[in-house]
């Protein structure tokens, strides 16, 4: 059968629409309740394990009094991560996306539910932690103003290779772990240049999150970024 | 996975658009996906076969266009298309590259009756 061929009795209805349509709409919508109320956010994303929950206890202990930060916490499932991240008392909010069909990324409309219970007012950045997963995120604007990835240098030096669109839509690459890298610098050097294959704007930042080491530039970038109040994706 | 939401929202879209037409079957949904995208045909057909079950879109065929990955090379203005996702112009190596094609995800057209 010729797909293309027309089935007798059919009516061919011509569409041209982005199928994500629903989902960058509500983005949008997300992006300018969080500019309105002068809020950047940060989409963070990486695989699981390479040390997101870390990078994020890390960047609101350097970040200390120069920026008041809340926490969207994506999960499949448990409370683990916001659990970790209470003890440093900024407010939570926990997506569980079981409840949303398990989806392995995290969507614009479940953005749109946690933003309810986020208090913007009171807050000047916005910290996304979503699905560890370096393939699905990548499709789906959340309404946030930067896409930041987290690699753990451990994990191979070849994802950028692997995953090109992931790194294609970000803003920043924090390579973390660099502490327990036996040869860290060669493999900084190498995961940065394979990341700039796919996105040479890509700023790349070695950071530990465990010794702290590197995180102030990381944290130098987010505040001047948050301050040019251009809103980014 | 997220072949499964992608699927529910052209499945959304596409009864949305046949209600409108006062039509009740969809046989083909023909769809434009680029190479420099998060989605996968095979898993993506797969998907939509049992997230139309019970929907106008039941049975229907996807057919997919795939688009391929092209840029032009703001040092050397020639314009290229590279299978894998190299962001590096093959003709002078330059990375100032400005994406042509290949990021679509898009519903072309409908069949249905």
């Amino acid at each position: 059968m010729n797909p293309w061929k027309r089935s007798e009795g059919d009516m061919e209805i011509r569409v041209v629409e982005r199928i994500l349509a629903a989902n960058e709409s509500q983005a949008k919508e997300n992006r300018e309740l969080l500019s309105s109320h002068g809020v950047f956010a940060v989409n963070l994303m990486g695989t699981p394990g390479a040390g997101k929950t870390a990078i994020l206890e890390a960047t609101l202990k350097v970040l200390g009094g120069r920026g008041r930060a809340a926490v969207v916490e994506g999960d499949v499932a448990t409370t683990f991560d916001s659990e970790r991240l209470a003890r440093l008392g900024v407010p939570i909010v926990q997506i569980n996306t079981d409840r949303f069909g398990g989806e392995c990324h995290l969507e614009a409309n479940m953005i749109e539910s946690a933003l309810a219970e986020v208090p913007l007012s009171s807050i000047d950045l916005l910290f996304v932690e979503n699905i560890g997963n370096l393939i699905c995120p990548a499709e789906f604007d959340l309404g946030q103003h930067a896409n930041v990835i987290v690699l753990d240098i451990m994990g191979g030096t070849d994802k950028p290779l692997k995953y090109p669109l992931m790194f294609h839509v970000s803003q920043a690459l924090l390579i973390n772990k660099i502490d327990v890298a036996d040869n860290a610098s060669a493999d900084v050097g190498t995961v940065t240049e394979n990341a700039h294959r796919a996105n040479p704007s890509l700023a790349c930042f070695p950071v530990s999150a465990k010794t702290g080491e590197g995180v102030e530039a990381w944290v130098e970038w987010l505040l001047q970024s948050a301050g040019s109040g251009v809103a980014r994706r | 996975m997220h072949e499964a939401s992608i699927a529910r929202a052209i499945i959304g879209s596409v009864c949305k658009v046949v209600a409108q037409s006062g039509l009740t079957r969809v046989s083909k949904v023909h769809l434009r996906v680029g190479k420099f995208t998060a989605v996968v045909p095979e898993a993506l057909s797969f998907a939509f076969r049992y997230a139309a079950e019970g929907t106008p879109c039941e049975n229907a065929a996807l057919v997919i266009e795939e688009i391929p990955i092209t840029f032009r090379c703001e040092d050397c203005q020639r314009d290229s298309s590279i299978e894998e996702a190299n962001l590096v112009c093959p003709k002078c190596n330059s990375q100032r590259l400005r994406l042509l094609s290949g990021r679509e995800l898009l519903i072309e057209s409908v069949e249905a009756e």
